[in-house]
């Protein structure tokens, strides 16, 4: 520390100061008995998740068809959509001056694009749409609540990041077809990024070419952030 | 030091080092409440390992910090909506010190906070940080630069 300057010493002096006078709630116990008896719990609650998945194989099976239906049938009262209509964006660097929060661009993509850049008003995110996938980005800073299944969601690592992947099934209204759409969610310097695998250039027999949980991974690790305007 | 002989520090039940840990989350933007279960969580985890870290202190640091980033982002998935309202409020006060670190890049914080928070060097703010020791000094000489832009008519 001696190596500051006066004005840095103060800085870091006052921080210090304002840091001291948060009080520091009481240390709870840790002991290594502690940590075993965890690990007890984990394996007698995976026992009984073992126990008990037939089960859930059962209501998933026959279950799930009534629920959905239930929903469709029965729409969601008090909520209010007031639609604003999206921007499209020219460049990259255009769409970084709209946004309060870094903007991050994926590098290692196996498609073309962008192919559109939009700025969403409504929610002070950013879309960009490539040829096989959607990115959508916002401050974490803002309020949001994507929908996910708890169910389903599996916690994976970006570079050391934690980052976290989804699968969520649809049921078309009309037809009643469903689809299943995966996610990747993950945070970097304050923005939330979400990649969608997209099905547009992949041919409805050939399912295994859209992009699937290691790609995802793959192309999150090689965003870089966009050039400062 | 052979891992099977090895016996924790006294260091470990230091309630200085949990002071200090602790305050070095919260000026990377953890909550009182946040910055407690990770620590919580970090000494478990330390406790289960075979090889001792060379700084505890920079270890417990990052590991907690890793911690609360992926209960901050669990928690912001599922929140209701109400609460994440109520989580988006700022942590500290403007004007202060504490609130303007928190507005700085995230790699920016950690070495800072590193630094002049838990007094690592710019050696050991690497390893821990898992850094070249020419980045750490880079990134913390922009954090001081830009902190002292921003506080620069009152500090």
């Amino acid at each position: 520390m001696s190596d500051l300057s006066p004005v840095d010493g103060r800085i870091v002096n006052r921080l210090n100061a304002e840091l001291s006078a948060i009080p520091v709630p009481p240390r709870r116990q840790t002991s290594a008995p502690r940590a075993v008896r965890t690990r007890r719990l984990s394996i007698a609650a995976a026992v009984l998740a073992f126990v008990l998945l037939p089960v859930g194989i059962v209501v998933a099976q026959g279950g799930l068809a009534n629920v959905i239906p239930v929903f469709i049938r029965q729409p969601l009262e008090g909520l209010r959509f007031v639609l604003t209509p999206p921007t499209t964006v020219e460049s990259d660097a255009a769409l970084q001056r709209l946004l309060s929060f870094p903007l991050w661009l994926p590098s290692d993509l196996p498609c073309a694009g962008p192919n559109q850049r939009i700025y969403d008003a409504g929610t002070r995110g950013a879309s960009l749409v490539y040829q096989c996938l959607a990115v959508t980005e916002r401050s974490s800073e803002t309020t949001f609540r994507p929908v996910v299944d708890a169910g389903t969601l599996e916690e994976v690592s970006i570079s050391g990041l934690p980052g976290y992947y989804y699968l969520t099934t649809v049921a078309m209204p009309t037809t009643g077809e469903r689809q299943t759409n995966a996610t990747l969610v993950f945070e970097r310097e304050g923005t939330l990024v979400t990649l969608s695998p997209l099905p547009q250039h992949a041919s409805r027999t050939a399912p295994a070419m859209l992009l699937g949980k290691a790609d995802l991974i793959r192309i999150a690790a090689s965003m870089t952030r966009a050039h400062a305007p | 030091m052979n891992a099977q002989e090895f016996v924790w520090p006294a260091e470990l039940n230091d309630d200085g080092l949990y002071r200090r840990i602790f305050r070095a989350l919260i000026a990377v933007g953890a909550s009182a409440d946040e910055a407690s279960d990770a620590l919580q969580e970090a000494y478990e985890q330390i406790l289960r390992q075979k090889i001792p870290p060379d700084r505890i202190d920079g270890w417990l640091f990052v590991v907690a910090q890793r911690r609360w980033r992926r209960q901050r982002l669990r928690r912001r998935l599922f929140a209701p909506l109400a609460a994440a309202r109520a989580q988006s409020v700022k942590a500290h006060e403007a004007g202060t010190v504490l609130s303007e670190v928190a507005r700085l890049p995230m790699r920016q914080r950690q070495v800072f906070v590193a630094r002049h928070v838990l007094g690592l060097t710019n050696d050991e703010t690497a390893r821990a940080l898992g850094m070249a020791s020419g980045t750490v000094s880079a990134t913390n000489h922009h954090a001081l630069q830009v902190l002292r832009e921003r506080l620069g008519g009152d500090s």
